[in-house]
This record gives structure tokens, sequence and C-alpha cells, in this order.
């Protein structure tokens, strides 16, 4: 038994040597240079004759301390002990039976006792990679109940070996070249090339303490240095490239990065460092090895085992955590519950969440009837999504509002198509709003039946407050993400991990911090604020508000000079300016009606009534501090809706209204903290809450019948199909659209193949010429067309007018204006083609004008130039023949591109802004690296002692 | 219990009546869209041949219907035109025709439309100018309407007008008598129409008005020997009119009117002269239902002349031969202070007119007319050879509304 510096856990190794039955035939013990007060235990022991005889030497390898113990002695059994390695009382008994079988016999090694824990394995027999990695035979953590078999195997640790003294002979003994850990491995593996047998005896067991793996037994350098230098050591021996094992550490001290352990990546690269200047020590080892190797080939991993455990282990890990998410843990609330108290455990057949997810999904999925099929959905304050996934991605990298990026990457929950993303999140916000919702309320021990009300109560607020059925982008968000923030905002404060695991759950919260703020910036205010407010109580907290808050801010910080230029825009919600003025209700505000849901009102007073006289019950039972804290919780948000419901704010491009909803959503989660907070056990609340389910189900029920009679609905383009197929072809023009409605208004848009779409409802819908169209539409519309309209259509990209609804005066009017060439769409409507081929391009050469209608820019000479019909300073780039053009001066105020002699295949597009995008994908790998689980090598805690 | 549940419920409450009151406070309107430059381009046509007159902004150009070269008008000089002429300008202006011939006569050029009638009280001396000045053919109906009912003659349907051309309609075979209102409507293309009398007779011209429930006819002269009011009811439904005479001394209703009704599909004259007593005056005719109204004027033995309604605003102007009277009408219901300019001049003392009062004062060639309410008026030169009568025009600041325009994104 060697001996360093044991002082800690030695009197328990010799009480467990003080037992052994039988005993071995002479126990030696070597103090390898102790410090501390193990020489003292190890002479009581002397004294006490729990060991034969003890040897003191200054410090040095296992190998080494046991050669000294051996001297040239060549004894008929060598028996292995670390000073951490407790047999058992019969260890010594059953690993001498072992030995009939075999040249050297391996017993099961087991990790530390806990209490009231069962026994689990730490290690039975052990196999390399060829690259160096351990390779375990037994699922290390797995509770022992006897499943191990005796088995051959290539080698294992060298606590608790039985060596035949022959064996250990034949293969020179512990090779000092491999000074500590991985000495087993080698040791066995040059008896197996020698052709003996090695054989794990798993009925003879110890506990191994791992003192040195954990970092108990004090160490000068991180232990994962000896043990990689060891393992390269012992493969590099064997054949494996000096290459391939650099890049293979490399490789893996990346991967110690990702999961947050720098220490854990230097010790590799020190270890790789010292094993490329060591040759000769391999040289050495490799010495040792016999000519003709006996090794059964299956006893060593195949190249992709690495690949195939981190896959396993991944898998795992995955179902673990879908089963903690699936069946969480059972609360107080419960086990003090009615359920735990009968004679009989009766089990729950139905879990209250799967009731509750597919009623609101079976009633989203019937009020969704009018929004499947083809054809985009659109309205309120919700613009038809992008064709195509990469026209989503394409809106986010040419468009100024990082939301954008958010939603061109959830549209890959629809299947790849943004349009299927809309129609899906419309009809399952309410079902995906329950769950979050559900989860954070059980966060707080809540009984199923209570959280499950509860969350029902949440998506049915989210219904009839118009969040999906007005098309509200934000609300819609905020409903679902909400919770799940403030669930990691619990998970922050009730963080008391530490080191890199500390930052996970501030991660996750920057996370969701990051979502809610990207489509409603006061979110970010207020949590900053907030934190800020923390850290003045709690200066300990300044890591975790550090990593919470600022993340969000980085991702923001290229959209933040537009927030300084346009401060309104934090009051609304995405796409502000896709709003069509619907006017405020007034005291109807109080019962959640500010948004156009398409329900009856009496819904809304019905169930936002009951809503509050149920929470007025539950706040009875709230101690005082808790009773003012909600009171408030429900009173501010609900003031500041109100008043914010009355402003009109500036953004970019127009003026939009303050955006309710989030505060709307925070007032009916302050009305159900108490309801939450009140034990279902208390008779009065049981029957409120049971009221509570009643009124949401005829709500959701209303929902159901009346479905989308909203805002949004399909929304299917009325510009003809001729017309589209010109603004989406490589003409890229825009379309000028006029109504004259019912109401004697003018509306008007300009589509092209880009707008109306996502995101540009952020600026003037209309785009950069809105004012040069808005005096063309005012023109027409009072039937004074100017004579030059074909030319300032052109100039600004449109090939086609389209007007409904309008008399014979001004379809005449614009009928004489040259350059306008007509035909009826249907009785009311006449689309003017500009003649001409329109296109957002063209060549000017002095006073001719040619546009490019086909992308191909033709041969020429002199000075031709480009002509984007854009504004001089847009941010667009041109290219011919993959050539990026120059720009040059602006032509009748259009962006203009130098072209000379150039040409080829011409393109002509917004230039995407890729180091936002790099900065938002840094932003979101730094969090996923966070938020990842940190690596728990045998340095890091314990599960049995967090 | 019990009381704490009350407590928490009036708590909630009171939170709630919080709420209730500030969402009485009137919301923020959304600020109107930015009031945009329009574009003014104008187009007049003027289909009779004479002295060109334009009046307004920009460079107007006068370039004969059928084709040929342009020709600057500047401001307040003539232009001779043989044929019809069509006069452009990049702001808004006012354009009139000095028709030479006995008696001298006043025919306003107007943009050419899909819709208006003529009221012709002698049709069987006149004829129709239909000028199609656009460069798409147009194609006229026109609907005649008598005292005893819609006359249906052959002829009258279908009238194809080509780019530039002028083409004159015979009104004494279609209609024989009169009183007669021309409706005329296009089905293709646009017109400028115009009424005169045929060669021979005496020089006379009528301008289209629109249909509609209220006409305000101003530039009725002073010392008219002749004053008769000519409705006519294009509606299927019987329309009852009321008028009234906005003269010096204020507004009245002549007696002649009283209990003016119009049977459907008909036209009628009422002779309103010895109502008005040869003062300067402004009728206002009213009915419950759309109508078309012109009064026929006449001074001395000259021919008579056809006033129709005029825009009121409070930006006016005009160009007149010399020796016109300005008659100012305030059709409001206060006083209206006035002042008079001729553009580029100084500004005269401001006048005073009453509500539904109408002043007569010495007129310069050319003018302009402000004021803080709409007036309506006309420039008149009378004499013993008859009289000309020049609406005035809205001058520029004042083009015709757009409507409430409203970018809508769902639009698409």
């Amino acid at each position: 038994m060697v001996v360093h510096n044991a002082e800690g856990w030695l009197p328990r190794q010799l009480v467990a040597l003080a037992g052994l039955n039988p005993r071995p035939g002479r126990l030696v013990a070597v103090d390898s240079g102790s410090t501390d007060g193990s020489a003292e235990l190890l002479a009581k022991a002397l004294a006490e004759g729990v060991v034969d005889d003890v040897i003191t030497t200054a410090t040095q390898p296992f190998g080494a301390a046991v050669a000294e113990a051996l001297h040239d002695q060549e004894p008929e059994w060598i028996w292995l002990l670390h000073d951490d390695s407790a047999p058992r009382r019969d260890t010594l008994a059953h690993l001498v039976e072992g030995a009939k079988q075999a040249d050297i016999v391996v017993p099961k090694l087991l990790e530390p006792k806990r209490r009231n824990y069962p026994e689990t394995l730490s290690e039975v027999g052990q196999s390399i990679t060829k690259g160096g990695l351990r390779v375990p035979l037994v699922e290390v953590g797995d509770i022992d109940q006897g499943q191990s078999e005796s088995a051959e195997v290539l080698g294992a640790s060298t606590a608790g070996l039985l060596i035949r003294g022959e064996t250990w002979r034949e293969v020179g003994g512990l090779a000092p070249e491999v000074e500590r850990h991985r000495d087993g491995v080698d040791l066995c593996w040059r008896a197996n090339a020698y052709g003996n047998r090695i054989l794990t005896w798993p009925n003879a067991a110890l506990t191994h303490r791992r003192a040195g793996h954990t970092g108990e037994r004090e160490s000068n350098e991180h232990p994962h240095v000896a043990d990689r230098l060891a393992a390269l050591r012992v493969v590099g021996a064997r054949g494996a490239s000096t290459a391939g094992l650099t890049l293979a550490s490399v490789a893996r001290a990346f991967g110690f990065l990702l999961a947050k352990s720098p220490s854990q990546a230097g010790a590799e690269l020190k270890a790789l460092r010292r094993y490329q200047s060591s040759a000769a020590s391999t040289a050495s080892l490799k010495d040792r090895l016999p000519a003709e190797d006996h090794t059964p080939p299956e006893f060593i991993p195949g190249r992709l085992w690495p690949v195939k455990h981190w896959l396993d282990k991944a898998g795992a890990s995955i179902t673990e955590r879908y089963r903690d998410f699936t069946e969480p843990d059972t609360s107080i609330d419960e086990l003090t519950g009615d359920d735990f108290t009968g004679v009989q455990n009766r089990r729950r057949v139905i879990n209250p969440l799967t009731v509750l997810l597919s009623l609101l999904l079976v009633l989203s999925l019937i009020a969704g009837r009018r929004l499947y099929g083809v054809g985009d959905v659109a309205g309120g304050g919700l613009l038809p999504a992008p064709s195509t996934l990469g026209e989503a991605w394409q809106a986010y990298l040419t468009g100024e509002a990082p939301w954008l990026g958010i939603a061109a990457s959830a549209s890959v929950l629809g299947l790849g198509q943004p349009g299927w993303f809309t129609v899906a999140a419309l009809v399952l916000t309410p079902v995906f709003a329950a769950w979050t919702m559900w989860r954070l309320i059980r966060r707080f021990e809540v009984g199923k039946p209570v959280a499950a009300a509860l969350a029902g109560v949440w998506a049915v607020a989210v219904v009839l407050l118009g969040l999906v059925t007005a098309g509200d982008v934000t609300g819609m968000t905020l409903a679902v993400v909400g919770p799940l923030l403030a669930s990691s905002l619990i998970s922050v404060a009730r963080n008391e991990a530490g080191g890199a695991e500390r930052l996970r759950a501030p991660a996750v919260a920057a996370f969701w911090l990051l979502i809610v703020s990207a489509v409603w910036p006061t979110a970010l205010i207020l949590a900053t604020v907030a934190g800020i407010g923390w850290i003045v109580r709690d200066r300990g907290r300044v890591v975790d508000v550090a990593v919470a808050v600022l993340p969000s801010w980085i991702f923001l910080a290229p959209w933040v000079p537009a927030l300084v230029r346009h401060p309104g825009r934090l009051l609304t919600g995405v796409d502000p300016l896709a709003w069509p003025d619907y006017h405020p209700a007034s005291w109807a505000t109080v019962f959640g009606r500010i948004l156009p849901s398409g329900l009856p009102l009496w819904a809304n007073v019905a169930f936002f009534a009951l809503l509050a006289l149920v929470a007025a019950v539950a706040l009875a039972r709230l101690t005082r501090r808790a009773w003012v804290g909600v009171v408030v919780t429900v009173a501010a948000p609900l003031l500041i809706g109100t008043l914010l419901s009355r402003l009109v704010v500036e953004v970019d491009g127009g003026s939009a209204r303050a955006l309710s909803s989030p505060w709307a959503l925070l007032v009916v989660a302050g009305l159900i903290a108490p309801i939450a907070a009140v034990q279902w056990g208390q008779l009065g609340m049981r029957r409120a809450t049971s009221a509570l389910t009643v009124a949401g189900l005829l709500a959701a029920g209303t929902w159901a019948v009346v479905g989308f009679n909203g805002p949004v609905g399909k929304a299917p383009t009325a510009l003809p199909g001729y017309v589209r197929d010109v603004t989406t072809s490589t003409r890229d023009s825009r379309a000028l659209m006029m109504e004259l409605t019912p109401n004697d208004t003018v509306a008007w848009s300009v589509v092209d193949a880009r707008q109306p779409q996502w995101g540009t409802g952020e600026r003037n819908p209309a785009g950069p010429f809105a004012e040069d169209f808005a005096a063309i539409v005012n023109a027409i519309a009072s039937g004074n067309p100017p004579d030059d309209l074909a030319e300032r259509l052109r100039i600004n990209g449109t090939s086609h007018v389209w007007v409904r609804g309008f008399g014979a005066d001004h379809r005449v009017g614009v009928d004489n204006v040259a350059g306008m060439v007509s035909a009826p769409a249907d009785d009311t409507t006449i689309v003017w083609t500009v003649s001409g081929l329109v296109s957002r391009a063209w060549l000017q050469a002095d006073e001719d004008v040619e546009p490019i209608v086909d992308a191909q820019v033709p041969s020429g000479s002199g000075e031709r130039t480009l002509v984007i019909a854009e504004p001089a300073d847009a941010n667009w780039r041109a290219t011919v023949g993959g050539v990026e053009l120059e720009r040059a001066d602006a032509v009748e105020e259009r962006l203009a591109f130098a072209l000379n002699g150039a040409s080829g295949e011409l393109r002509v597009e917004p230039a995407p802004h890729w180091w936002r995008f790099a900065l938002h994908l840094a932003v979101f790998v730094a969090l996923a690296i966070l938020a990842a689980p940190t690596m728990s090598g045998p340095t890091g805690a314990r599960r049995g002692l967090e | 219990m019990m009381r704490r549940i009350l407590i928490s419920a009036v708590a909630l409450l009171v939170v709630a009546g919080v709420a209730a009151a500030l969402s009485l406070i009137s919301p923020m309107r959304r600020p109107a869209p930015a009031a945009v430059d329009l574009p003014r381009a104008a187009k007049l046509t003027c289909s009779l041949p004479g002295d060109v007159v334009v009046e307004g902004e920009g460079t107007p150009t006068v370039t004969p219907v059928a084709g040929g070269d342009s020709v600057d008008a500047a401001p307040g000089t003539a232009v001779a035109a043989s044929t019809p002429v069509n006069v452009r300008a990049d702001g808004d202006i006012a354009a009139g025709v000095v028709v030479a011939g006995t008696p001298r006569l006043f025919a306003p050029c107007a943009s050419p439309t899909t819709t208006g009638v003529l009221l012709i009280d002698d049709p069987a001396t006149a004829e129709l100018l239909l000028t199609n000045a656009d460069a798409a053919e147009a194609s006229v109906d026109l609907r005649l309407i008598g005292p005893d009912g819609e006359l249906s003659p052959v002829g009258s349907r279908g009238i194809a007008i080509a780019p530039g051309v002028t083409r004159p309609v015979a009104l004494s075979i279609l209609a024989p008598e009169g009183p007669v209102a021309v409706v005329y409507s296009t089905s293709h293309g646009r017109v400028a129409a115009v009424a005169r009398n045929v060669e021979g007779r005496a020089a006379r011209v009528v301008t289209p008005t629109d249909l509609r429930e209220e006409h305000l006819i101003a530039g009725v002269p002073a010392g008219a020997s002749s004053v008769k009011l000519l409705v006519t009811n294009p509606t299927e439904n019987r329309v009852n009119v009321t008028t009234t005479a906005m003269g010096p001394g204020g507004s009245y209703e002549p007696a002649s009117t009283t209990g003016l009704t119009l049977a459907p599909m008909t036209s009628q004259i009422v002779d309103v002269t010895a109502d008005l007593s040869g003062e300067a005056s402004t009728l206002r005719v009213v009915g419950d239902g759309e109508l078309g109204a012109s009064v026929i004027t006449q001074v001395g033995t000259g021919a008579p002349t056809t006033l129709t309604d005029s825009a009121s605003v409070t930006d006016l102007m005009g160009a007149a031969p010399s020796g016109a009277t300005l008659q100012l009408t305030n059709p409001g219901t206060a006083a209206a202070t006035v002042q008079t300019s001729e553009p580029g001049g100084e500004a005269r003392t401001p006048v005073t007119i009453p509500a539904g009062a109408t002043l007569a004062v010495e007129s310069t060639a050319r003018l302009r007319v402000t004021s803080e309410t709409p007036l309506v008026g006309a420039m008149v030169v009378a004499g013993d050879e008859g009289a000309v009568v020049v609406p005035l025009a809205p001058a520029a600041g004042t083009p015709a509304s757009p409507g409430t325009t409203v970018l809508d994104p769902e639009l698409r």
C-alpha cells in the first residue's frame, strides 16, 4: 500500500485493512514522502499490527514505491493498494478465488458511500482508446446491484489489483514511464501482450476514494495533467501518431473550453507539451512491450467509440431532461395534500397539464379554421410572412430590427415555411402560453390542479386580450416567453452553484430576456434598472446580473442608435407601423379590451371580472406584505398601460400607438399570482378556482366558435398575377395601389417583392419614396394627375398602378396621361401599366435611359451609369458579372453606380449586415456555452455532495 | 376573513376605477399625413377661337388641340387662337377666351370632364362643340331634358370624337324647342363641352356646369334688363328648389321662385328680373336633389350671357377686359373682410362684405382676391351691347381636395 499525504482518509483505510479476513501474507506500507500526519498514522498502524512493515521514502511514483517495497522479492501474489482504496472484509478472499483463473485479478471499485444512498460503481476494469481516452467497462455511478460479471479485460486501476508474481516479473512490473494514473492499464495491457489473462472479479470490492483524481490529495498541478500525460504515453508507445494525438488533444482542449473548464483545457495542452518533449520516455515504454502482441483486439475500442460515447451521453442527457420536464418533482403541496392522506395511495391517471393542453389544442385548432389553406395570413399588427425561409433571413440581414433574426430562426419550426410558422404561432400561442405558465407556477410548488387552472387562465387571457386575433406579435411572444423569463430569473435568485456552473442560470435568463427585449425593448430598460437595484442590495449578484442583462444590450447594440433617434419605439412592439389606427377603447380597457379581438365584449367583462374577484379572495389570505406587493403589481402596469394606450409616439417613418399588451399581461400575471400563492386545500379557494376554470373554459369555447374574427385572417394579394410576376421578376419593380374605401378614405400602399412583409412596419411601410408616392396618390385622388406621372413613377421603379373604387373622372384623368396604359382588372379596378418596361434598375448614358429587364447589362462603351430606384444613400450593392460596382454621383437623387464598359449578369440587392449577424451569432454562441452544463470532471462536485 | 376579502375587492375596484377614469382621457390622434406638395400641372381646354387670357402660376403655354407649336402665355397678356387650344401650366391657372364678334363674349376655359350639363334657353339657334383634347378617343352620350321631359333624338348617343378633334352637334336638330338641358357623359375618354349660337346669330356662349344640390351663380350684373333662372332636374324624383338672391342689401328669396318645383326629367325657366331690381346679385339655388342651374342675364340690347356655378373659396383670381367691375358676394353667415390686389401690385384698401351680400367695386384687368371666409365673384364689363362676365376662379393654393389618404400596409 503506497501512502502519500493521506491523513484525511488513511484512518478509514487502515480500519478496513485491519478488518481483512483473510489478511495478506505480508502487508507493507510505503510512505512516499508524506508531509502530513500519514507517517504517524502508519507508525500507529504498525504498532497495532495492522501493517507488517512501513517503508518511508522520498516522494516517488506509485510504481517506484511498489518496487521499493518488493525489493528483489517475488511473492506468489502481489496485491496493490492505494491509500484511498478501502477493501471490504472479504475482498482478498474473493480475489484469491478469482486468482485461480487469472494472472491478474481486477476487483470492483465502488464510489465512496453516501448516507442513505446505495453503493454505486466506480470501475470494474477499464480500457483505453487509441487516442488515450479512458473507456469504463461499467456505467460510472450506476447502483451496484451485483450486476457485473467476471470478464477478461484490457486493464484496470492499480487499486486492489492482485497480480501473480510470475506475471509481475514477466512484464517487468509497473513502468516508471507511467508515473501516476493509467499505470494499471499499462501494466495489464503489457500482461495481455505477453498472453496473460486479466480477469475482473466483481465479488471482490473496494471503495475507491480517488483522492488524486478529485483533488482531495493536494497537488501542485491539475490532476488531469498527469492522467492525460500517462494516457498519451501509453497509447503513444503502442503506435499512436504524435500528430493524431496532438490534434485530438487540441480538439479536447477546445471542448473543455466550451464546457467552461479552462483549467482542464490548460492541463490537456500541458500534458500534450510534456508528451511531445518526452519522446525518450515513450520510446522506453515501448521497449518494454513484447515483440509479439497477444492482446485480444476486441479489448481495444474502435475508432468511433468517442463519437458513439458522446452520442450516448447526449441522448441520455436529453432523455433525463425530458423526464425531468414531463415529470416534475413532487411538490410539498402534493406530499401534504389529500392525495397522500388516504389509506390507499391513489394514482392520478390523467395529468392536469395533459388535460389542459389537449383541450386548448383542440379549441385552438378549431378557432384557427379560417387560417388554414393556401395564401398569406396577415392583419392587424401582423404583416405577411416572407415567402421562403431564405427571404426571411434576407429580411433579417438587410433590415434593421433584430427581432427579424429570431423570427427567421423560429420559422424553421414551420418546416422552413415562414407562412406556416405564422399560422402555427397564431393558433398555438395560447397552448404554449399555458405550458410555459404551468412551468412557472410549478416552480412555486403549487399543486398540479391549481397550476393547470391558472395556466388555462393565462391562455384564455391571451386570447381575450386579442393578442392572437389582432396579430400582436409582441404580445404573443411575451405571453409565451414571459413565463420562461420569470422562471429563469427565479433560478438565478435561487442559484447556489459555484464556479462556472453558477453562470448557467443567468445565461438562460439572458437568453429569454434577449428574446423579450428584441420584441419589446422596454423590457431591457426595466430589467437593467431592476438588476442595478438588485446589485445595490446584494453586491454578490454583480456577476449574475451582468450575465443576465449584458448579452441583451450587446445583441441590441446595433439597434440602439435607431432607438435613441426614435425613443418612441421603446413603447411599441414589432412592426409598429403595420398597425391600422385602432381607436383605443375607454372603460373597456380595464376589461382587457386593448385590441380588436373580434370576440364579444361580454366575454372579456365576465372573465376578467371573475378573475379579479377570485384574486381578491386569494389576496385576503396573503400576509400584509404580500398583499401590498400584489396590489402594487396589479395597479402599476394597469395604470401605466391605460395611460400609454392614450399615447401616440413617433417612430421611424411615422407614428404609432404605444403597445398596451405587455402591461396587460403583467396585470393578468399579477392577478394570477395571489391565487397561485394560496394553497389548493383551502375550500374557498378551491371553489373560486373551479369557477375560474369554468369561466376560462367558456371563454375558450367562445373563441373556438367565433374563431379568428378580428383583423387577422387570410390576406390574399389583390394584385393581378401578371403584376406580381413583374414585381417579383428580375425587373424587381414596385406597384402603387390605391383604393377608395366605403368611408371615402383613399387607402394606398406600395408593393414590391420585399414589402409588405415582416419588418417593413419598422420604417415607413411605403418605402423610401413614401413622400413621392403620397404626392402621386393625392394627385390621382384629386383627379389631377400630373402630365409627367409616368416619369415620376418610372424613377421610383414603379411599373404598375392599381386603382379600385374610383369614378370615371379619376380613371380618365390617368388614362390621358402619356405613358399610362390601362387595363380593367374587374368591375371597379383598373391597373395601369407604365409603358417602357419599367425596372428598378436602368442604364443611363447622358439623356438615354434603358431599363434593365433581364438582369443583363449589355456591352457598351462611354460613360454609362447604373441607376437604381432607391435613395442616393441607400445601403444597396450592385455587381455586374460578379464584380462589385463603385458608387457614382446620384442621378435624379437616385442611387447610382459607375458602370462604364462593364457588362454581364447584374445583381442588385440590399447589402446584408454581416457584421451584425456575426455579433448576434456570437452572443447566442456565448449564451449557449454559458448555459450548457459545466464540465464536471473528477475535480467537480459530485451529485451526492451538492 | 370576509372583511379581508371585502378590503381586497375594494382595493382592486379602486385600482380598476382609477384605470377606468384614466381610460376616459381622449386618446391622442395619429398626426395627419404630412402635407405633400401636390403636382399642380394644370390643363384647360378652350373650345372657342379668340384671345386666350391666362391668369395664374407657372409658365402657361397655349397649344392647339389638334397639335402644333406651343406658345407661351404670360399672365395678363392675350394669345390669339384660331382653333381650340389647350392651356397647360405647372401651377393652378384660370383661363378664358375673349371671343371676337358682336357683342364681345368671354368663355371660360375648363378641364375636360366625363360628365356635365349645359343649360340652353334657345336650342334652335345653338350648336354644341365637343372637343377631345386628350390623346385617346372619346365617346359621348347626350341626354336632352326639355320642359316636358327627356327627349330621345336620334344621334345623341355614342358620338365618337377622335383625339384633337372638335365636333359640332346641332342642337336645333336634336331639340328644336327650349329650354333644354344637355347632359353629356362619356363612355370613353373625356371632352370639353361648350354651346354657342350658330353663325348668323348674335354671339353667345354657354359653358357647362355640374349636377349638384347647391349652385352659387355669381356675376348677375347691375342694371340687367333680363335675368332668368334656368334649372333642370335630371333625376327620376321631383326636386323642390329654393332660391336665394344675394344683392347689395343682403339676401332674400325672389318671389318668382317661391315654391319652385321640378318634375322628374324636366327643365324650367323662371324670370327673376323684377325680383332682382337690376342690382348686382348672386343667386344661390338649392334643391333637395341633384339639379343643374344657370342664370341667363341680358344687359341693354346685347346678347344674353349664361352664368353658371362658381367655386366658393378664400383665394380667387381673374383677368378681364379693361373697365370691369368686380362683384363679390359673401355667401357665408358672417361679414367678410376682403383684400383685393393686382398680381404683383400693392394691396388695395380692404373692404367688408356683410353676410349674404354682394359688393360691386372697381376692378383692374388682373385681380387677386383673398378673404378669411369663402367668397364667389365675377368681373363684369357691362355696356349697351351686352355684358362680358368673367367668373373668378380659385387661385393657387386651393387645389382640388384629394380627400383623406391613408397609407395602409394591408392593401397588397
